[in-house]
């Protein structure tokens, strides 16, 4: 009984390593360029973060159920040119919204039948599904970049800002406190974090992980197609540039990074975000503290592989990925 | 109580798997509101029936009446249906759920629109939490608790669906002594609730101390059923081992050498404290003991496959550092593991493949393996330990148990070793190929080499070894010359012996 | 005894019904693909022309270095992202190295040794640290992007044919020449795919592969060394991604960077088009060679046709998609 009040604060100390951390970082860096904490640029930071936020959130949905996504960020691609191509079109935006969510639930949907009734591991499945739109967005936009113009009542949502606060972290905000209460407070949501976190466990108790499988792709899907339209809103179109892998890769940092937050290491989408915000202030930190934009990946790179190092260290197993 | 209307009854139930039969004429009487024991040695068929009247299971033959009225259990939730619960022993949980979460995984209350009712679920898990005495609340993360107390959520979960028949299924096993009387405090209070309990045990004190009548089944049959307080635990041994020693065991005498190896005071995880041992050269050791006696995990330690704490080991009179697998092979330790199934076979790699694992270098040159050195080495293995199969490029899938079993055992046979190590080698294993085993087991002692047999079949323990050391509680509490050693005695001090159990450990 | 006959006598006549379904079941895939170069033949007359076989072949060298590395990854259940980008610093850093006055050769060894600090990294993380693969590879492609860019002063191209040829001479003769008829690049690759097949396929190390690809813990506990194993998978195929770069950048006499970072895709088609010619779907050596020569037929035929990449890619997935369903519907069969 007397070990345990030392126990409890060294396990303290070691939940909250990950974020003593990463205040340490910004702090440090700050110190640098004071810049970075001038209000106005930590507005800037908050705007930044929020397709990256978004994305986050929709791939952590998958992940919660045991599923995995490697179309992310392709699937955001594909909607931001089909949402620019009907603005450019037609100059609607509810065609965008529309066509958007509809192209995010058709792939979820082919994820989640090919995962469930095929028994094609998700790892294959999701690369396969992201070659699939990143072809279709080659075709699409020709090479070219499909660029809107200022349009009523859509591109404000993600440029425009209410007392201060950009509107597209408010909506980060709205998207974060539907999802958490989704997974944490109703029976569905519950039965998916089982799933994920223990199969075994939600089989003995009766639970059919296929079908809250494939409800978790059809919520991720329709999550990353309306990422795909504010990405739309929020960079004046779509870009030629292909920057799936950049966008999936920031998604999975801030994920397994906000899973780190909790002792028991599971994902959580107030974990999600508030990595995500970390990360996109640590792109902004270092671009106000001269280092080039070349840099900036090569960090992400390294902030994914030490998120998942704090998870994985104490498992002792080699590295293979058997799940996906 | 004991004379009380009876809950749960068996009527002639068999159960075959093709030939095999596994439960036969079975009847069976559970009255309410007593806890009634269900013994047996492995392969008697408990689990089988539990499994039956769980619906995991259907049955060949027979009836089951609750209340006096047939019943069909069909699934697993049929048996729930009719107020029957089983707590296992390997709890499975999702770590960072409250208790509360956990218990009601499945079964969740909801407010209208799929919102979880937490107030009131957490108010119902709390009642039973109350109940039982125990030490935590409905809010506590289940990351948190020990394996005693994850139990303890399992039955309260049970508790929750308001179960007639609760089934315990080896509940003790990782239990320290205080879980334990908790665990049977909780149990009593059951009983007064009116709740029936069927515990599934081999642990004689435990029985001793808390059910009301034992049934023992034996190859298949129900062998009696007695009142706990007329009988005592040397008559129930008896009562469990019945047949004759018949002669399926090829034993032929070894010289036996000098000390091959020898275990000092050896601690590893949690169930290996202190450990000393010592084999001979062309000697058959017995390990005798229960489930979660730590047989296992010492031989683990040793081979390098889990940490050591604390402990000296001599290898051929040398000081030895286990490290890893791959070092315990080469200073001459073999190891036939436990669990064939995950541990010792590569299912998608050929028989030849499978059996070049360990010393593959030996059929190789220039580390490119040799065809030819593989197929002859291949067919020798084969033919003397008589693999039935299609040839060497056979898939290890498509075996029978016995034969998967020869081919791992096979894999050392290509080089020499100081020190085998089969652990539980005839699980699952028909009697032709057991017969196969046994006698490679005494081929390799004739040859010098030690070996260490763990078994939970005492009977093949007796025909085979030359001594037999019993394991409880990660100690060796005595040790036999086969010949001067009788099941009874073994099951006896697996089961604690004299109960003289020091301590708690925590 | 009697059961086990009983096994053995239906196993028989089951082996003589199946031999024909044997047979497409493993030789269907090439078939398949035959057919479907038949059908580029059709569409373009100039496809089957040797000349134009003959230039498949040759370009397939950089492929199939690039591809054996990730077969070697996949098959022990790992996965190397980082491989295309490995390539394309190698053909960065030797152009650099040379254009900076090192001698061409110990620029090449330098460039090797780089590879081998990447394999040796991406071992250290996977197989010693237990970082999944999926995750410590693609961060690693991260890290090796930012470190080329930032050397190149941001993707400039290192240039080297406007270099003297007694400079660059012997480092670009190695991706431009030939000996006997046959371009050095080939001679190359054939020399790698012997030495791989016989490390993957028949060597003691590809054998301690096998068994972790199959059973980690029964691997484990027959004595294999299961980090030294997985460990190497990740150092090969950074070595391979690194020879790939080193000839790509000599063949062209140019290094751009991030030009290579598409092969990835092909990589992946290329490796999953392969397990569909292996008896049990599995990763194999001969199989991906034959899968990169069918993905250098695919992008001859899009340029031949002038399509874009936009149906490459959805090939990509296409085939990706149809080769694993293929693959699953057999072992589904099994079960």
């Amino acid at each position: 009984m007397k070990n345990s009040k030392k126990i409890d604060f060294s396990d303290a100390l070691m939940r909250r390593s990950t974020g003593i951390a990463m205040v340490a970082i910004i702090i440090i860096m700050g110190l640098r360029a004071p810049l970075f904490f001038a209000p106005a640029n930590l507005m800037t930071v908050l705007k930044q973060s929020g397709i990256l936020c978004m994305t986050a959130i929709s791939i952590t949905s998958v992940l919660i159920v045991g599923g995995f996504d490697m179309g992310a960020g392709a699937m955001v691609q594909l909607v931001c040119n089909l949402a620019a191509g009907m603005i450019i079109s037609y100059s609607n935006p509810l065609l965008s919204w529309g066509v958007g969510i509809g192209v995010g639930l058709a792939f979820g949907l082919l994820n989640s039948l090919l995962v469930v009734y095929l028994h094609i591991p998700t790892f294959v499945t999701t690369l396969g599904t992201m070659y699939l739109m990143n072809g279709l967005s080659a075709l699409y936009n020709g090479g070219s970049a499909l660029a809107i113009k200022e349009t009523a009542g859509f591109t404000v949502l993600t440029q425009g800002s209410i007392l201060g606060i950009p509107n597209i972290f408010l909506l980060v905000i709205l998207l974060c406190g539907i999802m958490h209460w989704f997974f944490k407070y109703t029976r569905t949501g519950l039965r998916m974090y089982a799933c994920g976190e223990n199969r075994n466990a939600a089989m003995l108790h009766g639970l059919h992980v296929g079908k809250y499988l494939i409800l978790g792709y059809l919520i991720s899907g329709t999550l990353l197609g309306m990422t795909g339209v504010f990405q739309c809103s929020y960079n004046y179109g779509a870009s030629a540039v292909d920057y799936g892998m950049d966008f999936l890769v920031k998604a999975l940092a801030s994920a397994y990074l906000g899973s780190t937050f909790s002792r028991t290491n599971e994902l959580s989408m107030v974990g999600t975000v508030i990595a995500g915000v970390f990360i996109a202030a640590l792109s902004n930190i270092l671009i106000i503290n001269g280092f080039s934009n070349q840099i900036v990946s090569g960090v992400l790179g390294f902030v994914l592989i030490l998120s998942i190092l704090l998870t994985v260290i104490k498992k002792r197993d080699i590295g293979q990925i058997t799940i996906f | 109580m004991p004379d009380g209307p009876v809950l749960l009854e068996c009527r002639n139930i068999c159960k075959a798997f093709g030939q095999n039969r596994v439960l036969q004429d079975i009847n069976l009487e559970i009255r309410k509101g007593e806890a009634h024991a269900l013994l047996g040695t492995n392969g008697a068929g408990k689990s089988t029936l539990m499994k039956i009247i769980t619906g995991v299971y259907s049955k060949s033959s027979g009836e089951i009446l609750l209340d006096g009225e047939v019943v069909d259990i069909q699934s697993p939730q049929d048996s729930e249906r009719h107020g029957i619960a089983i707590i296992h022993q390997d709890q499975q949980m999702v770590p960072f759920f409250d208790v509360t979460r956990n218990a009601f995984l499945g079964s969740e209350i909801t407010k209208p629109g799929g919102r979880l009712d937490l107030k009131t679920m957490r108010k119902l898990v709390q009642e039973k939490l109350e109940f039982m005495h125990v030490d935590f609340t409905a809010d506590t993360q289940v990351a948190s608790l020990t394996v005693g107390q994850r139990e303890q959520v399992a039955i309260a979960s049970a508790l929750l669906k308001n179960p007639k028949l609760l089934i315990l299924d080896e509940p003790t096993a990782s239990l320290s002594n205080k879980e334990i009387s908790r665990l049977f405090e909780i149990i009593n209070l059951l009983k007064e609730s009116g709740v029936t309990i069927i515990y599934i045990s081999h642990h004689l004190d435990e029985i001793f101390n808390i059910t009301e009548r034992i049934t023992v089944l034996r190859d298949s049959r129900v062998q009696g059923t007695v009142e706990t307080k007329n009988i005592d635990p040397k008559q129930i041994v008896s009562m469990m081992i019945g047949r004759e020693l018949k002669d399926l065991y090829p034993k032929e005498p070894a010289q036996i050498g000098d000390v091959a190896l020898e275990i000092q005071d050896l601690y590893s995880g949690k169930l290996v404290r202190g450990v000393n041992l010592e084999v001979r050269r062309g000697e058959i050791l017995g390990l005798a003991g229960l489930v979660g006696a730590g047989r296992t995990e010492t031989m683990l330690a040793l081979y390098g496959a889990e940490k050591v704490k604390k402990g000296n080991i001599l290898l051929k009179g040398k000081p030895y550092r286990p490290v890893s697998p791959k070092k315990a092979g080469e200073a001459g330790i073999a190891f036939i593991p436990e669990d064939r199934r995950n541990e010792g076979i590569v299912p998608a790699m050929s028989i030849a493949e499978n059996l070049s694992l360990s010393a593959t270098k030996l059929w190789a040159k220039n580390g490119i393996i040799r065809r030819k050195a593989q197929s002859q080495g291949s067919e020798e293995i084969i033919n003397s330990l008589n693999v039935v199969c299609t040839g060497a490029g056979q898939l290890l899938s498509e075996l029978s148990g016995g034969n998967q079993q020869k081919v791992v055992i096979g894999r050392w046979l290509i080089d020499k070793y100081d020190v085998f190590i089969f652990d539980q080698p005839t699980t699952g294993v028909d009697v032709g190929a057991k017969a196969e085993i046994y006698r490679q087991m005494v081929k390799l002692a004739q040859a010098g080499s030690a070996i260490i047999f763990i078994s939970s079949e005492n009977e093949e323990l007796l025909g085979i070894c030359d001594r037999i050391a019993v394991m409880c509680k990660g100690r060796i509490v005595k040790e036999y010359q086969a010949e001067k050693a009788t099941e009874q005695e073994l099951l006896y001090w697996s089961a604690g012996g004299d109960g003289q159990e020091d301590g708690d450990e925590k | 005894m009697v059961i086990n006959m009983e096994n053995k006598t239906i196993k028989a006549t089951a082996f003589h019904g199946n031999r024909i379904g044997e047979f497409f079941k493993l030789y269907g895939a090439v078939v398949g693909m035959f057919l479907l170069l038949i059908v580029f033949q059709i569409f373009d007359n100039r496809f089957l022309q040797p000349a134009n076989l003959w230039g498949i072949c040759k370009n397939s060298a950089f492929l199939i270095l690039m591809a054996l590395g990730m077969t070697f990854a996949l098959s022990v259940r790992g996965i190397d992202f980082s491989i295309a980008q490995v390539a394309d610093a190698a053909a960065v850093i030797s152009a650099f190295l040379i254009l900076k006055d090192v001698p061409p050769m110990l620029a090449l060894l330098l460039t090797l040794l780089f590879g081998l600090f990447i394999g040796l990294s991406n071992a250290l993380l996977m197989a010693y640290l237990g970082v999944p693969a999926l995750i410590g590879t693609l961060g690693t492609m991260f890290i090796v992007r930012s470190f080329e860019l930032v050397l190149t002063n941001g993707a400039q191209p290192q240039v080297l044919f406007t270099m003297p040829r007694s400079v660059t001479g012997t480092f670009l003769n190695i991706g431009q020449g030939s000996v006997l008829g046959l371009p050095n690049v080939m001679i190359i690759g054939i020399l790698a795919i012997v030495i791989i097949y016989f490390v993957r396929e028949r060597s003691v190390l590809g054998r301690h592969m096998d068994a972790i690809n199959g059973n980690v813990r029964s691997a484990f506990l027959s004595g294999i060394d299961i980090r030294k194993t997985f460990a190497a998978a990740f150092i090969l195929s950074a070595l391979l991604a690194a020879v790939a770069g080193i000839l790509i950048c000599s063949r062209a006499g140019s290094a751009t960077p991030r030009a290579t970072e598409s092969y990835l895709n092909d990589c992946f088609v290329a490796v999953y088009i392969g397990t569909l010619l292996s008896k049990d779907k599995r990763f194999n050596v001969l199989g991906t060679v034959i899968g990169c020569l069918f993905v250098g037929c695919i992008s001859n035929f899009f340029t031949l046709m002038g399509m874009g990449n936009g149906i490459k890619q959805l090939c990509n997935g296409f085939f990706i998609l149809m080769a694993v369903m293929m693959g699953t519907a057999r072992l589904r069969k099994k079960n």
